[in-house]
């Protein structure tokens, strides 16, 4: 019999399992996906680490686990177990023995098997190592008295630390905003009405990833004082190329943004903690969001400047297909630079898409379409692209932004450029 | 047969019981303690922490008179009194009991001293032993709520000679049955290297077999390879990666067969000391009549807020897992009982200590170097080798080295090891600093008092901060 242990999720804890593949019984091979975790940014499967018959499983979808924690018990037939190769444990454990046999002997006689179940709902609020905020031990039991949870409390003391102040702002927003207490931006909250008067309603609860990306984008938008900028390109022979080549668009996209991002650094940075510096990066990884069932997801393609545009279509399609079924791992959200939003498969000419802070810059693509373009003697029908530029105009200015999209349309008008 | 009544029922009398008993009657519960024994507190004031560490003073006592000879101060050889010792040890423990006794009274909790077994949910059978003429006696013991606080016990090997007076456990070795000639010490974990500092300086001839392939297993090498170049100095051998297979006690002295790496085959040696762990309590308690499920290991699996899963039924202490540690068991002990009288209280802390007060000490808290490079997280170190420390110096102590490990992301401590005198109660420090969230820069601009040994903590912080001037400067 082999234990199945929580592996370690990337630095995350008490992650809720919101689906199981398997049940008491199943046979499953190694790495057959048992169950799926969802955590801030990701759902991740947890593949067995062994195959065989599963004979116990301690856990069901809505059970919270972290790291270490045993989950089941596989029966690995007997030419699969991985002979202890230490020998001197097994010496060990065979020493042991009787002790613990006695002690397996009243587990057996158990009537009804029982966990200790986190029955309450007042968190009880660990704080954990890598966590961005710090509750010193006083605060996490203050916290416990006022039943917050300290994961959704922002800190404002030195080193993000978190005070009682805090907590007691956190409740008083909440009071305020008659929702969960979100965090303090100084600006009057929207009083809700009562909608019920007006007709039937029916409240759905938002999902994680929404909930929590609809808090990053609120950041980014109280935080930084937007511009966005609009340009077109005439791609028709791209659209010729890409045809002939079985390629899409946006995978050229990418690549022309990488190619206009090295020359426009400033549109690859992020503005230093108080606004004195500017940490340009040296790297190009480029966030692409994708529209889940869920919610919106950004998985990031690393160094693009780097990769043919075949090695990006691959990986674009790649991560799509895994953000769709929210199978992404925590890396595969780290360490954008810039990010780009397309909406080219569905309708529009254009719109104003909000910095993915800590970035510098987003670009937006509408809708291509045919126009009729004078070329100085007669209209052509072209194939033009709408795209926009929404930019952190603290670190940018307005003529860098017509000379940065009008440089990237230039790239997508004649990929060749690219290359030089 | 008689029957009582209470709100809270301890099953267990050691550290972790009597600090539940006393907080939940300072919350306004009437409590009752079972506890089997006729004192209380449990292992660690009668057979653990406490006669340990009154051993290691006299044991320190014997090698600072030794070493007083490197300072020109030399005393004639010291005659050993193992009956006053005892005595000594004795009368610490009865200073402690006693005290324990009348704080039970002054809070009205009342002890029922009788082996505690459940036979269901709600009540305890405790069978007290006669007094005088009077036979045994069971009394039936119902609760509203029951802390289980029954601790543990060393583990038995079973393939080893039993009742063999010259075999001892960790309970029999601290009542100096005698002083032998050679003793081997099975198990090189906390307690077993302890014991072998105690023996050794009473002047016992001491070889460690250890299975894994350092002594202390839990700690990072860098720190127990100065404990444990120390202790190859003193003692006759310490065998790691090594397992006894066998003991022979037919002749006049013990054969021990051994195999490993570098181990001879056998040894013949007068006494041993198994030290090879412990294991809860739990298969004593009449845990069957609770439906309770302990894990594979027979402890009592439980929640932050120490509660088993069965309403009204918490654990604690060493019988809920590991670390066995008293201070843990303490902490849970307060967290049960608040819960218990309604309070929002939850066991969270960020790390539990860990030392050996062996010679040189060797404590460690948050995570060693290993387990960070293990889960890849990225750090920053500072090590602070004594050698460079004016005080450990003076007091002739420049084997040891303090570290301290930063988080690269957010700059916060997440471990610290340190090795050398009063390691122990250095690292107090350290894990303030990281239940309160600190960085390299505030322990190195937090002024330490010159000199101390303490000092070493701020200037391994120095280090990691860049700011260090007490050791070769790193031209940036
Ligand atoms: C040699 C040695 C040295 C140690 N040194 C240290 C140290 O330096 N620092 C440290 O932190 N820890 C040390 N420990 C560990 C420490 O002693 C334990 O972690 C601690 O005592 C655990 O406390 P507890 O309350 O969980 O259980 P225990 O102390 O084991 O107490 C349990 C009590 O329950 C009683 N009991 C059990 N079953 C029943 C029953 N059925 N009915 C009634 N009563 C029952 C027992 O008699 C006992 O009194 C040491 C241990 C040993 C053996």
């Amino acid at each position: 019999m082999e234990k199945i242990l929580v592996p370690d999720l990337g630095g995350f804890d008490k992650i809720e399992i919101i689906e199981m593949f398997v049940s008491e019984g199943d046979t499953v091979k190694k790495e057959t996906s048992l169950f799926s975790l969802e955590s801030d940014k990701a759902v991740m499967d947890i593949p067995s680490p062994f195959a065989g018959v599963l004979k116990k499983l301690l856990v069901s979808a809505g059970d919270k686990v972290s790291p270490g924690d045993i989950i089941g018990e596989i029966e690995v037939p007997e030419s699969d177990t991985v002979k202890t190769t230490d020998e001197k444990k097994s010496v060990l454990e065979q020493k042991k023995e009787p002790e613990e046999i006695a002690v397996k002997k009243t587990t057996e006689v158990q009537v009804s098997p029982t966990t200790p179940k986190d029955v309450h709902i007042i968190p009880d609020n660990f704080q954990s190592r890598d966590a961005v905020f710090h509750a010193s031990p006083s605060v996490r039991q203050y916290a416990r008295d006022l039943e917050i949870d300290l994961s959704r409390v922002v800190g404002t003391g030195p080193k993000n630390r978190i005070s009682k102040e805090d907590l007691k702002n956190y409740i008083k927003e909440g009071l305020n905003s008659g929702g969960g207490g979100r965090i303090s931006s100084g600006i009057p909250t929207i009083p809700l009405e009562d909608f019920s008067i007006f007709g039937r309603v029916e409240v759905i609860e938002l999902t994680r990833i929404k909930r929590i990306t609809g808090e990053r984008l609120s950041a980014a938008w109280l935080n930084i004082p937007h511009v966005t900028q609009f340009d077109e390109a005439d791609i028709s022979d791209l659209e010729a190329f890409r045809k002939e080549q079985n390629m899409n668009v946006l995978s050229f996209i990418i690549k022309a943004s990488a190619a206009a991002l090295k020359k426009f650094i400033y549109f690859n940075s992020s503005l230093g903690e108080k606004g004195e510096n500017l940490v340009l990066k040296d790297y190009i990884n480029i966030g692409i969001a994708v529209d889940t069932e869920k919610g919106l997801v950004v998985p990031v393609i690393k160094d693009v400047d780097k990769k043919q545009v075949s090695v990006i279509m691959e990986e674009l399609k790649e991560k799509s297909d895994l953000a769709r079924k929210g199978r992404l791992k925590p890396e595969d959200f780290q360490g954008g630079s810039f990010t780009i939003s397309s909406l080219g498969g569905i309708s529009g000419t254009g719109f104003t898409p909000i910095v993915n802070a800590p970035q510098a810059a987003i670009l937006g693509v509408s809708r291509s379409a045919m126009k009729p373009v004078w070329n100085g003697t007669e209209f052509k029908p072209r194939l033009i692209l709408p795209f926009s530029v929404s930019y952190d105009h603290r670190i940018i200015d307005g003529a860098e932004a017509a000379r940065f999209t009008r440089y990237l349309g230039s790239l997508l008008e004649d990929m060749r450029r690219v290359i030089l | 047969m008689s029957s009582m009544k209470t709100e809270v029922a301890i099953l267990g009398g050691g550290p972790g019981g009597y600090t539940a008993a006393f907080r939940a009657a300072d919350l306004g519960k009437k409590v009752v303690i079972i506890e089997k024994e006729d004192q209380l507190g449990g292992v660690c004031l009668n057979v653990g922490c406490i006669p340990s560490k009154t051993f290691l003073h006299g044991a320190e006592i014997l090698r600072n008179a030794k070493e007083g000879e490197d300072l020109g101060i030399q005393f004639s050889k010291p005659v050993i009194n193992i009956k006053k010792m005892l005595t000594h040890k004795e009368s610490v423990v009865l200073k402690l009991t006693n005290g324990l006794k009348s704080l039970c009274k002054l809070r009205n909790v009342q002890v029922l001293h009788g082996e505690g077994k459940f036979i269901d949910t709600k009540h305890i059978t405790v069978t007290v032993p006669g007094k005088g003429d009077d036979g045994e006696q069971d009394i039936i013991v119902e609760f509203d709520d029951c802390i289980i606080a029954a601790g543990s016990r060393p583990v038995v090997i079973p393939s080893f000679p039993v009742a063999d007076p010259r075999i001892w456990d960790s309970t029999r070795a601290l009542e100096l049955p005698e002083i032998p000639k050679s003793l081997l010490i099975i198990g090189g974990g906390i307690i077993g290297l302890e014991m072998g500092a105690v023996y050794h300086e009473l002047g016992s001839e001491i070889t460690v077999v250890e299975m894994a392939d350092q002594i202390i297993p839990g700690a990072d090498e860098d720190l127990v390879g100065i404990l444990s170049n120390t202790i190859k100095d003193r003692y006759k051998a310490v065998y790691t990666s090594t397992a006894v297979t066998h003991i022979d006690n037919s002749g006049k002295q013990l054969k021990v067969y051994l195999k490993g790496e570098n181990s001879p085959e056998s040894l013949a040696v007068d006494s041993i000391l198994v030290a090879v762990g412990r294991v809860p309590n739990s298969n004593k308690i009449g845990i069957e009549n609770t439906g309770l499920k302990t894990d594979e290991r027979g402890f009592i699996p439980v929640n932050s807020r120490q509660e088993t899963g069965i309403p009204g039924i918490f654990a604690i202490g060493d019988i809920c897992g590991n670390p066995m540690l008293a201070h843990k068991a303490t902490h849970q002990g307060k967290v049960a009982a608040e819960v218990i009288s309604g309070q929002k209280s939850a066991f969270t802390p960020m790390t539990i200590p860990s030392v050996a007060y062996t010679d040189p000490q060797l404590a460690w808290m948050g995570l060693t170097e290993r387990e960070a490079k293990y889960t890849g997280i990225e750090y920053n170190i500072g090590k602070f080798p004594w050698t460079a420390s004016g005080r450990a110096l003076s007091e002739s102590s420049t084997n040891g080295l303090s570290k301290a490990l930063f988080d690269k992301n957010t700059k916060r401590i997440i471990g610290a090891g340190i090795v050398g005198k009063n390691a122990g109660e250095l690292l107090a420090e350290a894990v303030l600093a990281m239940e309160l969230g600190a960085d390299a820069e505030d322990i190195s601009k937090t002024i330490h008092a010159h000199p101390t040994l303490s000092e070493t903590i701020g200037l391994a912080s120095e280090i990691v901060d860049g700011s260090i001037t007490d050791l070769p400067g790193q031209i940036k």
